[in-house]
């Protein structure tokens, strides 16, 4: 009866201390991602980190969501530019950031004519016209979204001095590996800031302004 | 390999997964809910062999009680609440808190026979009898004005943004505070519950004071999720969407007014369930009517079951 008694108490024992160890286990991803947000190396004044060679916007001709043509880079010669490469089965980055900066635009001073935030599709194979506008305007309205054939999408990145995007599962329900920042442009076309993904929705309202200003110093 | 690399011991923060509707058991959950069970049956089984075979006739009253605590708890800390409100949204974190606050913790305390509460309460007793530091630790957590003052502390601590961010990213950091919030609720019942005599209690009219000043406090903490322009907390912030609709600001405001207003409503129903007792007890002329269980269960909280049991000396 004892050696039965210290035997369930030992298993006891054991069933605690797996719970606490088991506990001490850190969530990977989580760790990951916010060592990478704290780590980054921000521009005095803003939220975001600076853009490696400041690159400008290769000249590309896009289809936007009525199917018109698109030429970002002289669209952006009229207002400063948000731009994100991203899709729309993307299931976790691309929603958050597309969603804070709508929910930052809702309560800033900056109105929609005077910035434009542009949404450029990896997956343009999935991402038809009608599949884009629906995307976007389930954010915002005002959001710009643009698809050009894949080769070229994967140019337009690459030149920006991001890495290209690469389908990273089979079957029709893949998932694409894309840029996670969104990209800052000036009216000459130039990135100034990128903003990694985990820029909050406050961070962005107290940059909005200075980027309509393009109030780089 | 990969399914057993998934398997995530405690809920915490999964910034970066998406939610997938697809049932993940919490292990440590399971074993946390299999050792209290175990350490109650076993306890049970002790005793009622103590007193000669039988259980005493309060015991199915209480175990029921605390298997309803256990039941609870899982339910509100396995998948789908515990990741859900671990990692993506702050509405069901609120509601995790709420059924560990008003369901869990409740029940675990009433379902703990007095006697099993007197032995734990015994760890670490001198040999002379006199109570060790277990007793005297809870017996000045358990004083109503400290129970308070924990409690809502607690409430403040637990909610902080940089508490959360920090803490429930992590599993180890996740179970900490779980344990820590339903540590401090079953502080909070002790007063109002009164399980022993020993451990001291409110009268009537200071627990409805201590149930008011309850529901009055967490106003302001809930207020701030309620009010906020923008997410207080990261995690749920870059969580990825669970309800694409539902942006974080609005499911912050839920959680905020879900804390608030249900909150309130059970506490205040706690209050005027217990106005009309005390009320009915003060009517002049009134008789006490006290049922045969509550007769057991008085008998054991008054441990006057044992002596009553114990052989006639010589």
């Amino acid at each position: 009866m004892g050696i039965r008694m210290a035997a369930f108490s030992r298993i006891q024992l054991l069933l605690v201390a797996l719970v606490v160890v088991a506990a001490c286990t850190p969530t990977t991803t989580t760790a990951t991602l916010h060592a990478a947000q704290d780590t980054a190396d921000r521009l005095p004044g803003w939220n975001g980190v600076a853009v490696d060679g400041a690159p400008r916007m290769p000249a590309q001709v896009f289809t936007d969501a009525d199917g018109r043509p698109y030429d970002l880079r002289a669209a952006m010669r009229e207002r400063p530019t948000l731009v994100y490469f991203g899709y729309t089965s993307c299931p976790d980055i691309c929603p958050v950031h597309l969603a804070n900066i709508a929910a930052a635009l809702d309560v800033s001073s900056v109105r929609d004519s005077q910035l434009n935030v542009v949404f450029v599709t990896v997956d343009p194979r999935r991402d038809t016209t009608e599949v884009l506008a629906d995307y976007v305007a389930s954010f915002d309205a005002s959001f710009t979204a643009l698809r050009a054939a894949q080769g070229d999408v994967d140019r337009v990145v690459t030149e920006l001095g991001l890495p290209a995007p690469v389908i990273e599962q089979g079957g029709d329900n893949y998932t694409v590996g894309h840029p996670s920042q969104v990209l800052a442009f000036d009216r000459d076309a130039t990135a100034r800031v990128a903003y990694p993904f985990g820029t909050r929705q406050s961070q962005w309202v107290e940059d909005l302004p200075k980027l309509v200003r393009e109030d780089w110093s | 390999m990969n399914r057993l690399a998934e398997i995530a011991w405690w809920c915490s923060g999964t910034l970066g997964q998406p939610w997938r509707w697809e049932y993940r058991p919490l292990v440590g959950v399971w074993l946390l809910v299999a050792g209290l069970g175990l350490a109650y049956v076993r306890s049970l089984r002790r005793h009622a062999a103590e007193a000669g075979g039988e259980p005493a006739p309060a015991t199915r009253h209480y175990a029921r009680r605390f298997g309803a605590g256990l039941a609870l708890l899982i339910v509100s800390s396995d998948w789908p609440l515990g990741p859900l409100g671990a990692g993506y949204l702050a509405s069901v974190a609120a509601l995790r808190t709420l059924l560990l606050t008003f369901g869990v913790a409740p029940l675990l305390l009433l379902g703990t026979p007095p006697w099993m509460l007197r032995r734990l309460l015994r760890i670490g007793s001198r040999a002379d009898g006199r109570p060790g530091a277990v007793f005297t630790l809870v017996r000045l957590v358990t004083l109503p004005w400290v129970a308070f003052l924990v409690f809502n502390c607690m409430l403040v601590v637990t909610q902080l943004p940089p508490v959360v961010d920090t803490l429930k990213v992590t599993q180890l950091g996740s179970f900490v505070l779980d344990i820590a919030w339903l540590a401090a609720s079953i502080i909070m019942w002790v007063p109002l519950l009164r399980p022993l005599p020993e451990l001291g209690g409110l009268g009537d009219p200071m627990r409805l004071l201590y149930l008011f000043g309850l529901s009055i406090l967490p106003t302001v903490p809930a207020s701030f999720l309620t009010f906020s322009r923008f997410p207080l907390y990261r995690l749920y912030e870059l969580a990825p969407r669970v309800v694409p609709s539902l942006d974080a600001v609005v499911d912050q405001q839920i959680a905020g007014l879900g804390l608030k207003i249900v909150g309130g409503i059970i506490l205040w129903s706690v209050m005027t369930v217990l106005f009309f007792r005390w009320a009915a007890r003060e009517q002049p002329g009134a008789v006490p009517t006290v049922s045969w269980s509550q007769f057991e269960r008085d008998l054991e909280r008054y441990d006057l079951r044992h002596r009553r049991e114990q052989p006639p000396s010589p």
